[in-house]
């Protein structure tokens, strides 16, 4: 089998979105491929880093503007 | 504190709820999802201001959109989808006004480029805090719509499945854009961590 072929299933592997055939698969391919070994290492590093980004939070009065917002559409609607 | 009881209610009971008028339903909806909107929004605009008002925005939307939510389907994807086209449109009246990759990042943009510039020196031991800047950095260059995907796969652990169902596309596609997104990543992460582009050669002949 291909690189080529292989690919996406290297990723989707990644992912465990691959079925027992697919893995055995790409398994057997990486075992005798140091190419897609290695592929597979620096997507697995890529994923790790975008995983490992920080979670933020919004400014503590989020709610209390959101809601002061809400007031005020209804206000306009019971108007109108 | 919230008591356990209420903590059990499903977000759908709570827009049941809130369309009869229930405030304090809407208000528990908005305390769980708006940590989670506001960083997929950062995520897609990489400014904490766009962030916070595109999120405002994704609530005002919901809110007025409760009576359209259909109560067998799930609040969960129905939110994102609101959030995630809000994110596309803006990035997409900025797409002429925009060269991300030049643009200095950072939260608030304070973050000068050639900090996070990472092909210039490949053998420099990076500060967490600037890998976490590379990172974003890196998304902020994917096109739009590679990007979305990657945020809700990497940041909101969604499956393929529903990403599709989010941004309303087939699961092939989300696969596709993926991919390609996270080849391209690859290679530029390849090239920071010092393997002189070599990844780079490799994936050339993937990307079609």
């Amino acid at each position: 089998m291909k690189c080529e072929e292989v690919y996406q299933w290297l990723q989707a592997y990644l992912d465990t979105e691959v079925t027992a055939e697919e893995e055995r698969m790409v398994e057997k391919h990486i075992r005798g491929c140091p190419a897609c070994r290695r592929r597979l290492v620096e997507l697995a590093q890529t994923i790790n880093q975008l995983e490992r980004s920080e979670e933020l939070t919004p400014r503590q009065d989020f709610t209390r503007k959101l809601w002061e917002r809400l007031q005020q559409e209804r206000t306009i609607q019971k108007r109108g | 504190m919230r008591s356990g009881r209420q903590r059990q209610i499903s977000d759908e009971d709570l827009v049941r709820q809130s369309r009869q008028g229930v405030e304090s339903a809407f208000v528990e909806l908005v305390g769980r999802y708006k940590d989670k909107i506001y960083n997929l929004a950062y995520r897609m605009l990489g400014n904490r201001e766009e962030a916070e008002d595109v999120a405002q925005e994704t609530f005002l939307h919901t809110f007025r959109a409760l009576d359209s939510f259909r109560v067998e389907e799930r609040f969960s994807p129905w939110i994102y989808k609101i959030a995630s086209n809000l994110c596309l449109d803006r990035l997409r009246k900025y797409r002429y006004s925009v060269t991300s990759l030049d643009e200095p990042i950072g939260p608030d943009g304070d973050i000068p480029q050639q900090v996070a510039d990472w092909s210039s020196s490949p053998d420099k031991v990076y500060e967490v805090n600037e890998l976490r800047a590379d990172t974003q950095h890196a998304i902020s260059g994917l096109p739009p719509k590679y990007k979305v995907v990657v945020v809700l796969r990497h940041l909101h652990d969604m499956s393929y499945d529903e990403i599709a169902r989010v941004l309303n596309i087939p699961q092939g596609t989300v696969k596709t854009r993926l991919f390609r997104a996270r080849e391209i990543l690859r290679r530029r992460l390849s090239r920071l961590y010092g393997d002189n582009g070599r990844g780079a050669q490799e994936g050339a002949a993937i990307e079609v």
